[in-house]
């Protein structure tokens, strides 16, 4: 079983700032703190095919079905059976449940909730792992992860840290799509079953503040702020190959200096065979804070990397999103990475407006997303650490 | 309303009110009523519901549908079907068992899509939920005011007797009980199990998963076992799905896919099993012989080659030619022209070839492909499998396109084929790459091209879809490609999937479309295992159907010694009831004609199985005339009068006239044989007029080329107006025409078609560009066609059948593009109603 740590967990000891979303479980009970004072909102309670209707399934998570045996039901008649096969090239199995459902507003404006709980029965022998992630249509909150002890209900206690929230550059909220849940697949690899039940949301009438979030000049994402920390994102192609982030000092050349430690799985195939292209992201909250237009063609998109000697990876290369439908616009070159040692990625504005996919259409202006990826590899797990993407002016 | 809803309403119209209500036309404020599959009754409209008869014309062993509607002014809270045997006057049974009963679901179409239809936004039947299913769930209730369809289908035995059989089904609507008369013609012509369409359909696991919620290899295997039952093959088999690299284990379990389909007589065709890789400075040769270079994604020509040695060891062991229905097509450069993908592409493609070739000689000369102990194949067949594999054929999904530059099958979309200068074009580049007579054509739809051309889309007659069928085996066009048949989710920006959250509730999933990327839906909402499906995929099954019923009947008839052309010039005044080009008509007559141009398919297959041949249909001024091929001893009557034919050698051949002075008028003829009785009935169309050449005036605009235009006497024909221009030294006749003023012509929408004699009276063949202006200040001429004069008598005609349901015509526009000298001759007119 792998344990993904979220970098929130990470944060938190790092910077007073970044308290983030703060999840956990909760063996037997219900101990939803001032429980009194929210309201709850039951979104799935997995009774009918409407409420199955809210769920997606993918990367092979296995089969998941409404029953109605009571040793598996928390509350009313029914509850969801996942039997979660996975398979390992395929990624992590994920189940989705959507907020964005019609005239149900309240599940997606998480400006009013606090916190989403699950009832998870593991009914497996060993003890298997859930990773939650809510989703937005700018990127992530950061994600959660638990321990289903076998053979018991455990409580998902997911909490909303709000003061992170996305929202745009002119400040219209981006409401919540749903939730990822990301399963282990089985040490023994044979298939286990789970049972969910309940799914809620908890909504408050508190007010609450928003991060101030600020960059330095042309700075793009230099890691010291304790929002960039929330809202970087692996990228999502391939769940198996996710890296685990964390915010670092290691190798910094200087105090209070923070870089984003990046520890990459292995996967089974190498890149070169097809292998997937696992990555981080800076995502659009980040980015619509910063100004595209304002650099000229000789002006340089930067950012350092140190790439271990002993367990570096060997090369990355940066993707660019649009804004407007989210396309990649421009996609490499690699570069070789020098180990045991800070360098500088350097990639002009006009090497990348020359060099985009459809040069006529989109150019570094119309910048969204930016993924820093590399290639697939196998044998040990790699470390690389980012740090100062920025623009310098030439 | 009535003239917006006039093209939906079909047959129903054509009849007086009655229902089907025991013995009076209506009870309770419910009528039950019926009509054929090929009409989407709409759940909120207003319909003459008038036909009272389950009536359905099929094959043997083929699935052949209709409808009964329920038409409540109050709420219903309960309806039910009963199903009967029915009987033939011989005694024969076709037995209820036969009929599936399902329960029309209706989707919600919000903004017209369609914008050449006249037709209206509305809840539009689609999915087809078994009955039971529907009464399990409750769903068995009607608003008051609302249409209810239930659509049953046929599937014929193969050994059931041919006849008429008779009976009744009924409805009961809360306790009250209609009683449906249901006449079933069985014609006596199996339909063979296997299909020569070719189809690549997209069957998507990952969707699968989102509406089925299970992953499981089985779940994909269960939709692909019921799409060939739709005479469907997937785009990839059921074992496809892979991430990561193509090991060994992956390519033997696909292997073992493909045998299990290359055995599968419903399944026609299916795609190579291949990865990618990241190539640099890879080598490939255009057509100019020029070396050129590649670098980025690619296939794996490596894996190509591992998955060709597999399916040529497994094809000599178990003795089945796995390379038979093998084609590939390479996702990852799909319309590569439009995405900028065509350097990949002519990489790609190029490579592809190249190790086929490779992998050919490997195949002849090296030893360890040689015939091996335990092998089912013997060396001839393996001979077999190695020209089979020479024949494998590469998709290039797009238009025609000058920067592909190497070998490949084009996958147009199905509206490239209108013209017959562009059929021309793709029969021509496909064979160029794959040997004269050896190219394969193919087509694509997806969100285009709209109606008039066949479409699957939601707010289009049903009808339009099934005619593709008529539309690919007329034009030989042999594949069909579609994206997608599972879209189970909303593609808002063409790329993103969002969730739906009511999979029978969103008709328009991918922009631009209503209807486009799903042909099923998801059976895990009502506990069914597998998909449900929909009207539209039904009404494809009957296409496909009708493809290979016109397929065998061709085969008969090329096997009586016709050629193509000769075959096609028959099929023509049928086909041209449906279609014209690739652009179905509409409206409600085609879809009333629709079950008599059936009937005549049926009747021209019975008699092709006696050896009973048309052999030729020659439209005249007036008349149309047929000559038909019997064996000798047959007695061949018109109106109850024996005719009298011409005996050679073994045959005899009868001609037989059909004056166009009707209204409607059509050849009807009995064929008596020692032991059974036949009869063929062909409509040939409406009354016919005749423009003659000095009735109408020609004004001529010239800027470079010059005209001689002038009323001439010819030996041809009589009156004719003669063009002379000689030949241009320099500049182009772009800008020059000669207009014929066809106001006059009493052209309306009742006319199908124009007759345009013309006359070459040059040494070389001649293009001719022809027009079409309609009425009013500043109408644009819009190109018709363009057509190829031959020296001597050239008959031109021209179907304006569509082109006059909206616009009347003012002028006939008639251009001259070629250089050389012009001198032909116009002759009469024909307008044909």
């Amino acid at each position: 079983m792998k344990k993904r740590l979220g970098i929130f967990l990470t944060a938190i000891t790092i910077l007073p700032l970044a308290t983030a979303c703060v999840g956990g479980g909760t063996n037997g009970a219900d101990n939803a703190e001032n429980a009194d004072t929210l309201q709850k909102i039951v979104v799935n309670d997995f009774e009918n095919s409407a409420d199955m209707g809210m769920l997606l399934i993918g990367n092979k998570l296995g089969k998941v079905s409404l029953q109605e045996n009571a040793d598996y039901v928390k509350a009313g008649g029914r509850s969801a059976k996942l039997s979660v096969t996975g398979q390992a090239s395929f990624g992590t199995p994920y189940l989705y449940q959507t907020f964005d459902i019609p005239d149900r507003e309240e599940y997606s404006d998480f400006t009013k909730n606090v916190k989403m709980t699950l009832w998870v029965y593991n009914d497996d022998a060993e003890v298997h792992s859930l990773r939650a992630e809510y989703r937005f249509a700018a990127g992530t909150l950061g994600s959660t992860e638990i321990e289903l002890g076998a053979k018991e209900w455990t409580m998902l206690n997911y909490e909303i840290d709000r003061q992170y929230l996305p929202f745009d550059a002119n400040g219209d909220y981006y409401s919540c799509l749903g939730v990822y849940f990301y399963f282990d697949i089985s040490a023994s690899g044979s298939a286990y079953d789970l049972y969910f039940d309940e799914l809620s949301l908890y909504r408050t009438e508190k007010g609450f503040n928003k991060s101030v979030m600020f960059l330095d000049e042309h700075e793009i994402c230099s890691f010291d702020h304790a929002y960039q920390h929330s809202l970087l994102t692996v990228t999502d192609d391939y769940f198996d190959l996710q890296a685990s982030l964390s915010i670092s000092q290691d190798y910094a050349e200087r105090d209070r200096d923070f870089n984003l430690k990046v520890s990459a799985p292995a996967g089974s195939t190498p890149f070169l065979n097809g292998g997937g292209w696992p990555g981080i992201e800076i995502n659009q909250t980040i980015l619509e804070m910063f100004d595209f237009s304002n650099y000229d063609d000789s002006d340089e998109f930067c950012f350092d990397v140190y790439s271990p000697k002993e367990n570096g990876l060997d090369y990355v290369w940066v993707t660019f999103r649009n804004s407007q439908n989210w396309e990649v616009f421009k996609d490499g070159p690699a570069r070789v990475l020098t180990k045991g040692q800070w360098q500088t990625i350097r990639i002009s504005v006009g090497e990348i407006n020359a060099t985009a996919e459809r040069p006529e259409e989109y150019g570094f202006i119309d910048t969204a997303r930016i993924m820093v990826r590399w290639g697939e590899f196998v044998g040990e797990d790699r470390v690389a650490y980012f740090n100062n993407f920025r623009m310098e002016l030439k | 309303m009535k003239k917006i809803i006039a093209p939906i309403l079909a047959v129903v119209f054509t009849f007086g009110l009655a229902g089907c209500g025991g013995n009076t036309a209506k009870e309770n404020d419910v009528t039950v009523w019926t009509c054929s599959a090929n009409t989407k009754v709409l759940q909120a409209l207003e319909y003459d519901g008038s036909e009272c008869k389950f009536k359905i014309g099929a094959f043997k062993n083929e699935s052949e549908s209709a409808q009964i509607i329920i038409s409540p002014t109050e709420d219903v809270s309960s309806y039910t079907v009963a199903l009967g045997d029915l009987t033939a006057s011989d005694g024969s049974v076709l037995k209820k068992e036969n009929f599936t009963v399902y329960n029309e679901k209706y989707i919600f179409v919000e903004t017209i899509k369609e914008v050449n239809l006249v037709t209206v936004g509305g809840n539009y039947p689609d999915a087809l939920l078994p009955f039971e299913t529907a009464v399990e769930y409750g769903e068995n209730k009607i608003a008051g005011g609302n249409n209810q369809g239930i659509y049953i289908t046929l599937k014929v035995p193969e050994d059931q007797a041919a006849g008429v059989y008779t009976g009744s089904f009924s409805v009961n609507v809360d306790g009250t009980v209609h009683n449906v008369p249901a006449e079933i013609t069985v014609y006596d012509f199996v339909l063979p199990t296997a299909t020569n369409v070719k189809t690549s359909y997209g069957i998507l696991p990952s969707e699968i998963a989102y509406g089925e919620l299970d992953t499981s290899v089985e779940m994909v295997e269960k939709y692909y076992d019921f799409m060939l039952d739709y005479r469907i093959s997937g785009q990839d088999l059921p074992h496809s799905e892979f991430r990561g690299e193509l090991t060994e284990e992956i390519i033997d379990r696909w292997v073992e896919s493909a045998l299990k389909s290359a055995q599968d007589e419903r399944c026609s065709h299916y795609n190579l099993l291949y990865s990618t890789v990241t190539v640099s400075a890879a080598p490939y040769v255009n057509r100019a012989g020029e070396t050129l270079f590649y670098s980025g994604l690619a296939v794996d020509m490596d894996k190509v080659e591992d998955v060709y040695d597999k399916l040529m060891e497994r094809s000599m062991k178990e003795g089945v030619n796995l390379f038979e229905k093998l084609g590939t097509y390479f996702v990852i450069f799909d319309e590569a022209e439009v995405n900028g993908k065509m350097e990949m592409a002519n990489y790609c493609l190029w490579s592809v070839n190249e190790r086929q070739a490779k992998c050919i000689e490997k195949y002849r000369n090296d030893p360890a492909y040689a015939v091996k102990p335990g092998d089912k194949g013997n060396e001839a067949f393996r001979q077999e499998l190695i020209e089979t594999l020479a024949n494998v054929k590469h998709k290039f999904v797009g238009s025609y396109t000058e920067t592909l530059e190497t070998d490949a099958t084009y996958v147009p979309t199905i509206d490239n084929y209108d013209e017959e200068s562009s059929r021309e074009l793709y029969d021509r580049v496909n064979d160029e790459s794959y040997g004269e007579g050896n190219g394969e054509l193919w087509s694509y739809h997806c969100m285009n091209p709209l109606a008039p051309y066949p479409t699957v889309h939601m707010e289009d007659e049903i009808l339009g879809t099934r005619v593709m069928g008529w539309i690919m085996q007329s034009y030989n066009i042999v594949g069909s490609l579609y994206w997608d048949v599972n879209l189970y989710a909303y593609r808002e920006d063409y790329v993103n999937n969002l969730q739906l959250t009511d999979y029978y509730g969103t008709a328009l999933r991918f922009p631009l479309a209503n209807g486009d990327g799903f042909l099923v839906y998801p059976g895990a909402p009502y506990g069914i295992y597998g998909p449900v499906p929909s009207m539209r995929l039904a009404s494809l099954r009957d296409a496909f159907e009708d493809y290979d019923l016109l397929y065998a009947l061709e085969e008969m008839y090329l096997e009586h010694g016709l050629t193509d052309a000769e075959f096609d010039a028959v099929m023509n005044i049928v086909n041209s009831r449906l279609f014209n080009g690739a652009r179905v008509k509409h409206g409600t007559e085609v879809v009333g004609s629709f079950d008599d141009v059936r009937s005549t398919l049926a009747e021209l297959l019975v008699l092709a199985q006696q050896d009973i041949i048309v052999t030729q249909i020659s439209e005249q001024t007036g008349k149309t005339t047929f000559t038909v091929q019997t064996p000798a001893g047959t007695h061949v009557k018109e109106g109850g009068t024996l005719l009298s034919g011409a005996p050679n050698g073994d045959k005899t051949f009868y001609t037989v006239d059909v004056n166009r002075d009707s209204a409607r008028n059509e050849l009807r003829l009995t064929f008596e044989t020692a032991d059974r009785v036949m009869s063929l009935g062909i409509y040939v169309g409406g009354r016919q007029r005749t423009i003659g050449a000095d009735a109408y005036g020609v004004t001529v605009k010239t800027e470079n080329g010059i005209y001689d235009c002038r009323q001439v006497e010819t030996e041809e024909f009589g009156k004719g107006i003669s063009v002379v221009s000689p030949a241009l030294t320099e500049g182009s006749r772009e800008y020059d025409y000669l207009t014929v003023s066809v106001a006059d012509f009493g052209i309306d929408a009742s006319t199908q078609k124009l007759i345009l004699c013309v006359y070459n009276n040059g040494d070389s063949a001649q293009t001719m560009d022809i027009y079409f202006q309609a009425d009013g200040r500043g109408a644009p001429a819009v190109k018709f066609d363009s057509y190829t004069l031959q020296t001597g008598l050239n008959v031109i005609t021209m179907d304006i059948s569509i082109l006059v349901q909206s616009r009347t015509l003012a002028n006939m526009r008639l251009a001259f593009p070629d250089a050389g000298a012009i001198d032909v001759t116009l002759g009469d007119i024909v307008v044909s109603e």
